[in-house]
């Protein structure tokens, strides 16, 4: 009976590991369920040119904006120096934790709260001993800052935005005097479902850790 | 005469499979990985202690994985005290996996409360290391690990029996298996990133922090060479080791570039947890002859002894079950205790609860500016000097060139980035443009070449390689040319020709 069993594990567990590696080898069903994350090897699956952070604020009736990260009880740096909240990279539970940092916290009646992302070329991250042997020019980093999502005072959706390097990929496609003239007019229709995109030749900003 | 010896039946196929999977064993590799993985979990798991109600409670801000694979409410979120009683739960089965107290149940409990509270937190949490990390728990559970080396096993001696430490081989070869699957997919990643052997990829790996700190990372950098070689090394080993890594001196190279990799991740990547999980379950592979070899080499008794067993009855029998259970039960209120007794959030605080901060309106201002461009600068990653191209990448940068040289000139662009007309001029000391070139560089191109030749028209001296794209000067670099004229023959356009 015991051998029995074994055998069941074993012919069981070989299926379901060979099964994760056809799917994620040929793009089959390796989304379609969370369990799959358990059998997808896809680690550093992304990269980017930039280094990203994100920056919570929210903008007080009076007008007065105010920093919701880092949280007020202290960031979490889980992996590196960057912020827990830098790791949302498809900013999908922003809401969540504008919500949280408001319900602990003193504040005036909040009209809206906005996602920032700042991105900075990664080269920015070179110690300076390294920059000045590689580079002739002088180190001077360069931040870039664009909203990335809106949400009303209970912390609901309102807009989301590309992140910066979709933006970039986004621009270097679109600028296009062929296509805007096609775009021109057109009604235009959103989902939450978002695919693989085309508008990212040569860079992706999922990031993967460990 | 002696009769000729019956050949042998070689064994079946079947056979082989057999005794691959159910050989008897003592459980030599199985228990040493079950010690040392609850401490490298330990890690990861006593550096979040603090933040359990804000990552893995509903009174917090989870951040559920199932929520991005758009299945919202696949699994309850807990509330607060249930979250930490769960918590202290996980650390308490780490710790007796490690040191083997009921460990089955040790196990199982750990690898559920792994996967559970790291699924819980996508953002901070799980990772693929917390995946490896549970199937390897999952596995051991179903192996005799616990029988050596472990509290149940002393404690079975002291009860007078002996616990089964030939247990069949299959628990091991499965987790064997799995770190060898773990190495395939790992290459099939690489193989969808075409940017992985280009080498751009794990450069701008190595320059990210999102990572722990990486400073032998940002150096090598600068090598992409050595890059795009380790990049290949890396594939062949990832391919050949579910393969190879069985016996004899294959496994033994297999393990050593294994060891070596993992230990370079640390040094190049950040990575922390994820090397230490793997040089933990590497200790699989330890069968019962690796550990009297290094016995007999270290001059210890040359095996293992054998359980020794006491007499029924000289000591007290210990409840080891019972016991096990009202220490749960234990920990898991004291957990619960703990959370109601904490303020994460300062809300009982004697000066109050925190107050949002207010911004100013630079800063404001700087964050709301929604930038459209970048800077030229910024649309240029490196501009690089020398001659030898390897894998469409500059190797040898080099400032001093002779006659007759061909300088190659590299521009590597930060993506993403648009289409790019970018020039290359060769100047002197005195700005008086010598050469010029231009290409577009296209969307999905990460650099563009350019050739110089060092010819006869040129005076030795100073001169600047400067770059500009859509007209603006963009990076510049400094090289000399040395030695008398008139060596070469070959005429420009040759020259860029090549």
């Amino acid at each position: 009976m015991r051998r029995i069993a074994a055998c069941t594990v074993i012919v069981t567990y070989l299926a379901v590991l060979g099964f994760g590696l056809i799917s994620h080898a040929v793009g089959f069903k390796s989304t379609d369920h969370v369990g799959m994350y358990f059998l997808i090897w896809d680690m550093y699956c992304g990269w980017s040119g930039y280094e990203l952070r994100h920056h919570l604020v929210a903008e007080g009736a009076s007008g007065q904006y105010y920093e919701l990260t880092p949280v007020p009880w202290g960031e979490f740096t889980p992996f590196g120096s960057a912020p827990r909240t830098s790791y949302d990279n498809s900013a999908s539970f922003t809401d969540a934790i504008a919500r949280h940092v408001l319900e602990h916290t003193e504040h005036e009646e909040i009209t809206q709260i906005i996602l920032v992302e700042e991105a900075w070329s990664k080269k920015y991250n070179l110690p300076d001993t390294l920059w000045s042997r590689y580079y002739e020019e002088p180190k001077e980093p360069r931040s870039y800052y664009r909203t990335r999502a809106v949400l009303n005072s209970h912390g609901e959706f309102r807009e989301r935005f590309l992140d910066w390097g979709g933006w970039l990929a986004y621009r270097s496609i679109t600028d296009n005097p062929r296509l805007q003239q096609k775009m021109a007019g057109r009604p235009f229709l959103t989902t939450e479902q978002f695919g693989p995109s085309s508008v990212r030749p040569v860079s992706h900003t999922v990031i993967e850790h460990e | 005469m002696n009769a000729p010896a019956p050949s042998p039946v070689p064994a079946s196929w079947w056979d082989k499979v057999e005794q691959f999977f159910f050989a008897p064993e003592r459980p030599v590799g199985v228990a040493l990985v079950r010690i040392t993985i609850g401490l490298v979990l330990l890690i990861p798991t006593l550096h979040r202690v603090f933040r359990v109600r804000e990552f893995y409670s509903s009174d917090g801000a989870p951040s559920p994985i199932w929520n991005n694979y758009g299945q919202p409410g696949f699994l309850p979120i807990p509330n607060a005290p249930m979250a930490a009683g769960l918590y202290a739960l996980l650390i308490l089965s780490l710790v007796t996996t490690s040191i083997g107290w009921r460990t089955r149940m040790s196990l199982a409990l750990a690898a559920v409360l792994t996967a559970y509270l790291g699924m819980l937190d996508v953002i901070s949490t799980i990772t693929k290391y917390t995946v490896v990390s549970t199937h390897v728990l999952a596995l051991l559970a179903m192996s005799d690990c616990g029988n050596l080396w472990s509290v149940d096993a002393w404690l079975a001696r002291r009860r007078g029996t002996s616990l089964r430490i030939d247990g069949p081989a299959w628990p091991r070869r499965l987790i064997q298996i799995l770190i060898g699957v773990v190495y395939l997919g790992a290459t099939m990643t690489k193989i969808h990133t075409p940017a992985f052997f280009t080498g751009d990829q794990l450069r701008y790996w190595m320059l990210t922090n999102v990572n722990s700190a990486n400073p032998t990372g940002e150096f090598l950098s600068q090598f992409p060479g050595m890059i795009i070689g380790m990049a290949y090394v890396t594939v062949m080993w990832e391919v050949l080791f579910l393969f190879v890594a069985w016996r004899g001196w294959p496994r033994l190279i297999m393990l050593s570039t294994g060891l070596i990799f993992h230990f370079l991740t640390m040094l190049t990547l950040g990575l922390f947890v994820f090397p230490f999980l793997y040089f933990a379950v590497y200790l699989a592979w330890l069968e019962q002859g690796d550990l009297t070899w290094w016995r007999q080499t270290l001059r210890k008794s040359p095996s293992l002894p054998e359980p020794v067993m006491l007499q029924p009855g000289v000591t007290r029998k210990f409840p080891s079950g019972p016991a096990w259970a009202g220490v749960v039960g234990a920990v898991f209120l004291l957990g619960v205790g703990i959370d109601r007794a904490s303020d994460p959030f300062g809300d009982h605080r004697a000066e109050g609860r925190h107050v949002l901060q207010p911004i100013s309106e630079e800063r404001v201002a700087q964050l709301l500016r929604n930038d459209e461009d970048v800077h030229v600068t910024d649309k240029v990653f490196a501009l690089d000097v020398g001659s030898v191209r390897f894998n469409d990448n500059l190797v040898d940068r080099r400032q001093t060139f002779a006659y007759g040289e061909t300088v190659l000139i590299q521009c590597s662009l930060q993506p993403p980035h648009e289409d790019m007309y970018v020039e290359v001029y060769l100047r002197d000391a005195a700005g008086q443009v010598h050469r010029r070139l231009w290409q577009v560089v296209s969307r999905e191109n990460l650099r563009g070449h350019f050739w110089f030749l060092m010819d006869d028209s040129l005076a030795p001296g100073d001169y600047s390689i400067v770059m500009r794209i859509d007209g603006k000067d963009a990076a510049q670099r400094s090289l000399q040319l040395e030695g008398g004229s008139g060596v070469a023959q070959v005429g420009y356009e040759e020259a860029v020709e090549k």
